[in-house]
């Protein structure tokens, strides 16, 4: 996309970074994915929450289906954009905040068709800092169509989330991010059973910071690592669920929005050739009225085809199989209720264990 | 196209008579809705659509018959009354029947219909889709063009408007002791100063009985099988 070519970086290359204006006008274009040789020294796991779709959870229109698959859609290619960069642990895309993860990357959908995507992001970590947030915009060219394999109009975006998270990071040294990863840890087992890990952490400055460590040998902390691994269980089964959606929406996905950009170019034609007055000479041809009206089918046909695909797998009407080994739970509502459903049934898991382990 | 082999060529006779009376209807008036069910699966019945070549005779006939008219009454010393600067000329007549031509081309429809949603698939074209939510009519506005639809009585309207005046409506009726549907279009240009209307009769047919049934699939296209829809589930 726009002339970038996927470079390889090492760390101290800073000079290659480009800024993402929010202003329209000047988004800069060929931003570079800095891509580690490998990852940071205490490679941290990182969460990228189902992007937010800006509609109702209950709308039954197509356009809210539209918007509710893409918050899914493009939160998974933010998550592959992650990992391209080779500078973290596992990146998974997580159906809602978790303290599970060390970094959190949320993001609302502001604006999104094919000439533009506009997210508002924010990036903190389970200490509750801030690493930033900001609004990012992007446009696509013409030369962003058709999307090739594996390829993404907004390309530039993501790599602009990336290389801003891995710059915080770079920032860190490997106490802290050791230090980082403890607290997460913690604040993990304190979901699960607040009162026997409390006093581990406390808040400074609206930042958890550690107080004392578990001992190494404390036998729950054992069990809140099996919880926390059924917990990736289940976001990596609906991972699974995310790449069958890939696969099945992104090709009609990807027409609709080169549909919406050919449609946002044809306008701004359009719009010149009428201030030039040049369409008032053809005006009633057949030429220029099919011209309109094939504009109109066009966009019509693409966007109906989306409506109907984003329509079937809307996420309302999806259910998650969970296969532990020992049972088989099945989840049905919406994707951040089934997980919460999940997180609730392992509290439950946990405390049944306790019982029977505390006398 | 057919169109233009069809042409005739007493039309340029109308070549630059400059005036009308009417460019485009009203915005429209919906009466009580009174909805009639249309769905199922739609075929094209030629045998009683109008012909688009009678059709275009009878906007030159009628557009012939206007020019007369108001010739006379100038001749009359009565005021001539400009219409909104049609020039009807045989290009744009021609023009606008081939839109007419292009726009009722669907020869298959598919009814989805319930309280909320009329949505009338067109073969090769988009669906027309009605939101009944809200009492007609029911706007949709984009940079492209604007959609206004709804019941109107027992007759279910659209009305597209597109840049540089093109404007679209079809009327979807049924009877209710038929098993017929009747989709009137009428195409306006803001240089014809009749709309071209066209009549397109649908018959009800069965997509199975032909022995095998199609769908629209990603990845391999049109999927024809002779499997029964009810077998497949």
């Amino acid at each position: 996309m726009k002339h970038v070519a996927l470079v390889l970086l090492l760390m101290c290359s800073a000079e290659l970074w480009a800024q993402v204006e929010t202003d329209p006008a000047r988004v800069p274009e060929g931003l570079v994915l800095r891509v580690l040789d490998r990852p940071v020294a205490e490679a941290l796991d990182l969460g990228v929450v189902v992007f937010d779709p800006g509609v109702e959870a209950d709308d039954p229109s197509a356009h809210a289906a539209v918007r509710r698959i893409e918050s899914r859609l493009l939160a998974a290619q933010l998550r592959d954009t992650l990992i391209e960069s080779n500078a973290w642990g596992a990146v998974r895309v997580i159906p809602a905040p978790s303290a599970v993860v060390a970094v959190t990357i949320t993001a609302a959908i502001e604006y999104s068709d094919g000439r533009q995507l506009q997210l508002r992001v924010r990036v903190e970590d389970a200490t509750g800092a801030l690493w930033w947030q900001d609004t990012l915009i992007d446009i696509s060219t013409t030369a962003d169509y058709p999307v090739s394999v594996n390829r993404d109009p907004f390309e530039d975006l993501y790599r602009e989330i990336a290389n801003r998270t891995l710059a915080v990071t770079l920032g860190y040294d490997a106490r802290a991010l050791s230090a980082l990863k403890t607290v997460t840890d913690i604040r993990y087992a304190q979901s699960l059973v607040p009162e026997a890990f409390a006093g581990y952490l406390a808040t400074l400055d609206g930042r958890w910071q550690i107080q004392r460590l578990p001992a190494r040998s404390d036998p729950m902390l054992a069990r809140v690592e099996r919880i926390r691994q059924q917990e990736y269980l289940f976001v990596d089964t609906v991972d699974e669920q995310f790449v069958d959606l890939r696969s099945e929406v992104k090709p009609i996905y990807d027409l609709w929005r080169q549909a919406g950009r050919e449609s946002a170019d044809y306008l701004a034609a359009y719009t010149v050739r009428a201030g030039a007055r040049a369409i008032d000479e053809q005006r009633g041809s057949f030429a220029s009225m099919q011209q309109v009206y094939s504009t109109y089918r066009s966009m019509k046909i693409q966007e109906q085809d989306l409506f109907d695909i984003a329509l079937a797998f809307d996420q309302e009407v999806t259910p998650t199989v969970l296969d532990t080994g020992d049972d088989v739970f099945r989840f049905t509502g919406t994707l951040a209720s089934q997980y919460e459903t999940w997180r609730r049934l392992l509290r439950q898991i946990f405390e049944l264990e306790q019982g029977r382990d505390t006398p | 196209m057919r169109l233009r082999r069809l042409i005739h060529c007493g039309l340029l006779l109308l070549a630059g008579t400059g005036c009308g009376s009417q460019s485009g209807p009203e915005t429209p008036i919906f009466a009580p809705s009174k909805p009639r069910d249309f769905t199922g699966h739609w075929e094209v019945d030629y045998s009683r659509s109008d012909n688009i070549q009678t059709q275009l005779n009878g906007v030159v006939r009628q557009i012939q018959r206007d020019i007369a008219q108001r010739a006379r009454n100038a001749e009359r010393g009565q005021t001539m009354v400009v219409g909104g600067g049609e020039s009807n000329t045989g290009r744009d007549i021609i023009a606008l029947a081939e839109m007419a031509e292009l726009i009722t081309a669907p020869e298959l429809l598919e009814i989805f219909q319930d309280a909320r949603e009329v949505r009338v698939r067109r073969e090769g074209s988009f669906a027309l889709v009605c939101d009944l939510t809200p009492p007609p009519p029911v706007v949709t506005n984009s940079p492209f063009g604007q959609e206004i639809c709804g019941w109107d009585g027992h007759q279910l309207y659209f009305q597209l408007r597109f840049p540089e005046g093109l404007l679209i409506e079809h009327r979807l009726t049924r009877a209710l002791t038929s098993e017929r549907l009747v989709i009137q279009t009428a195409v306006h240009s803001p240089e014809v100063s009749q709309p071209f209307v066209l009549h397109k009769v649908f018959s009800r047919y069965d997509p199975n009985s032909g022995g095998f049934h199609c769908r629209q699939t990603l990845s391999r296209g049109k999927v024809c099988t002779t499997e029964r829809e009810t077998d497949a589930q």
